[in-house]
């Protein structure tokens, strides 16, 4: 089944900051809200928290692809061993530059997916439809439901409209 | 702006006290989005000159690969000639953009939005340019992916312990997180030009973008991976110009095998770096009329920090030339005689005047400080820094401990042409990339601009 959506314009975001609050002590999931601006709506605390397991891949990238390179340079230094200036074969360090790359290298893929993977860009699929956004004011979405439209109204919206889902 | 948030008090948006914002926000998008419009007959002649320069480049290096290295300028005992002296410059120069944007992001300086993502720009192509040149250096490029680890039939693995593979590891480690860096923030301003485009433009732009709508969680997505990246880069940053220091510093080689070299190298390149963003940011404030946007502020900021880093820089010098001359240690007492008194002593009291005596003069008095004194003292301190790389690179070459061994350099044609090319491909792709792509961050100007 699909569900219609409504779509009310706020004039600055504190308007919208102000409906979502009413709409969130109305009963309305966080969860089914959604914000879409030219701009970040910055705000002291986040205006719909989100978790995000960005840092925790980053640093499991980190370590995956740190302890991989590391792993693949030990194994090839036994395999082919090469003596350099008296070094012995494997050493930990004349690897540790390359470790510290490939585990940067490793925190920065991880961060970049998870970037990609939490802001649903690059081919998600969207559920829900995009409005067109004003050049200063903030749109806030949810799924239509009885009463909703005029709380938003209420709330301040210089418009509310119901759009339908894509697809 | 700045509202509040479900918890919290209410609260009005933020405005400069005492001032009225000059531009709104919506203003600011559309001059911005305006200057990436129209070719003048100015900007159409400077991508032809650049473009010219940098074809003969082009020309000198495939006249190299075809006739062989040994007909660059380099021959013993001075193997490393202007290709070395360029990559160390330019992968010097790339610290500018993001670690001088890293850290301005990291400590939420305000006045970093008009800057941040020029010198990101710079970082990417300077990394560009400077990569190329162990390409270059090697003489047979074709052969370059030797250094990769993969499994081949030959069984050949590269030497790990050797600094040039780090050199492998660290560039491309930061090229890579340069370019994302560089990309993250510029995908709500490819939206928003996708929204203003139609036909084949549009499709690119949309493209790029990657399905942008401005979205609440994609901005808390961007936020967060900006601040991680910003962190991240920052240690990649340093890592690479102490990786390019390690490549003199690991070889037993007089005045190159010292510990300081890599916080040495690491100095020089964030000095240089700020010297090459004044500079361009100056250009482009000429250029593209932006000077409601990079003002008197932003030079007389980063101006004051060249100055900080010029005496730095003195310092690490004072230190490196006082050790050495202390230590009286015949080796190295020749170079030293030879960088400061003799065949390269004019370059050296140059290279002292540039990075020391003009900052100091320029920016030191307060009242001297300008956007020309500032802009002056960065063209003056990159002329410094290539200066010190050359001094680093040949003199240390030419007189090498055994005294029988000495010889001289002269750079040739092809080793010239290929330096004044890169100077060329810099100057281009900022040409490019400034019609391509909005210089300034249009989505960071939430308040738009306040009256000066």
């Amino acid at each position: 089944m699909t569900t219609a959506f409504l779509h009310a314009e706020f004039g600055s975001p504190e308007t919208a900051a102000a409906a979502v609050e009413s709409l969130v002590s109305a009963g309305v999931s966080p969860g089914d809200i959604e914000i879409y601006s030219r701009r970040p709506v910055e705000t002291e605390s986040p205006l719909l928290p989100r978790r995000s397991r960005m840092s925790l891949v980053a640093v499991l990238s980190a370590i995956a692809a740190g302890s991989g390179a590391t792993a693949l340079v030990f194994w090839i230094q036994r395999d082919y061993p090469l003596v350099t200036g008296g070094m012995p074969v494997t050493s930990g360090w004349a690897t540790a530059v390359v470790t510290f790359e490939v585990t940067m290298a490793g925190a920065i893929f991880g961060t970049l997916c998870m970037m990609i993977r939490e802001a649903g860009l690059a081919g998600s699929r969207r559920r829900a439809p995009v409005p067109d956004l004003p050049d200063e004011g903030v749109i806030v979405q949810l799924p239509r439901a009885e009463g909703l439209a005029e709380r938003l109204a209420g709330a301040g919206a210089l418009r509310v409209e119901i759009a339908e889902p894509p697809g | 702006m700045r509202g509040h948030g479900i918890h919290g008090p209410p609260e009005g948006p933020r405005r400069v006290p005492g001032h009225s914002p000059a531009k709104s926000a919506s203003q600011v998008r559309e001059e911005i989005l305006g200057r990436m419009e129209g070719r003048s007959g100015a900007y159409l002649a400077s991508v032809t000159i650049c473009g010219a320069v940098v074809a003969w480049a082009l020309y000198a290096w495939g006249y190299q690969i075809f006739r062989g290295i040994g007909h660059a300028g380099i021959s013993r005992p001075v193997y490393w000639g202007l290709h070395i002296v360029n990559f160390v410059f330019w992968i010097g120069i790339s610290h500018a953009g993001t670690l001088i944007s890293a850290i301005l992001r990291l400590t939420g300086a305000g006045w970093r939005k008009p800057v941040t993502r020029a010198a990101e720009a710079i970082t990417v192509f300077c990394l560009m340019i400077g990569g190329l040149f162990p390409l270059i250096h090697i003489g047979r490029p074709a052969v370059f992916f030797w250094m990769l680890p993969y499994p081949n039939e030959r069984l050949l693995w590269p030497n790990f312990r050797s600094p040039l593979f780090w050199d492998l590891t660290a560039i491309l480690t930061y090229l890579t997180g340069s370019l994302i860096y560089l990309y993250l923030p510029l995908i709500p301003d490819l939206a928003d030009i996708a929204s203003r485009s139609d036909g084949f433009k549009r499709k690119v732009y949309r493209a790029l973008s990657l399905g942008w709508t401005g979205a609440d969680r994609q901005w808390q997505a961007l936020e967060r991976a900006m601040k991680l990246m910003a962190v991240l880069i920052l240690a990649v940053a340093v890592s690479v110009h102490s990786v390019v220091a390690y490549d003199f510093s690991m070889s037993v080689a007089p005045t190159w095998h010292s510990t300081i070299f890599a916080p040495y190298f690491v100095v020089g390149a964030i000095f240089s770096g700020i010297a090459a963003l004044v500079l361009v940011m100056a250009a482009l404030r000429k250029a593209l009329r932006l000077e409601d946007y990079l003002r008197e502020l932003h030079f007389v900021n980063l101006g004051k920090l060249l100055l900080l880093l010029s005496l730095v820089w003195f310092y690490f010098t004072f230190s490196e030339h006082l050790t050495t001359w202390y230590g009286n240690f015949p080796g190295e007492m020749r170079v030293l005689a030879v960088r400061e008194h003799g065949l390269y002593g004019f370059l050296f009291w140059t290279m002292v005047a540039c990075n020391f005596a003009v900052p100091l003069v320029l920016l030191g008095i307060a009242r001297l400080r300008s956007i020309a004194t500032v802009a002056a003292s960065g063209a003056a301190v990159l002329v410094g820094m290539w200066l010190e790389r050359f001094l680093i690179v040949v003199p240390t070459l030419a007189t090498p401990y055994l005294p029988a061994a000495a010889g001289g350099y002269a750079p040739s044609w092809i080793e010239l042409s290929i330096t004044a090319g890169t100077f060329a491909a810099m100057i281009l792709l900022y040409l490019l990339f400034v019609k391509a792509f909005p210089i300034i961050a249009i989505w960071e100007y939430d308040d738009g601009i306040p009256a000066r």
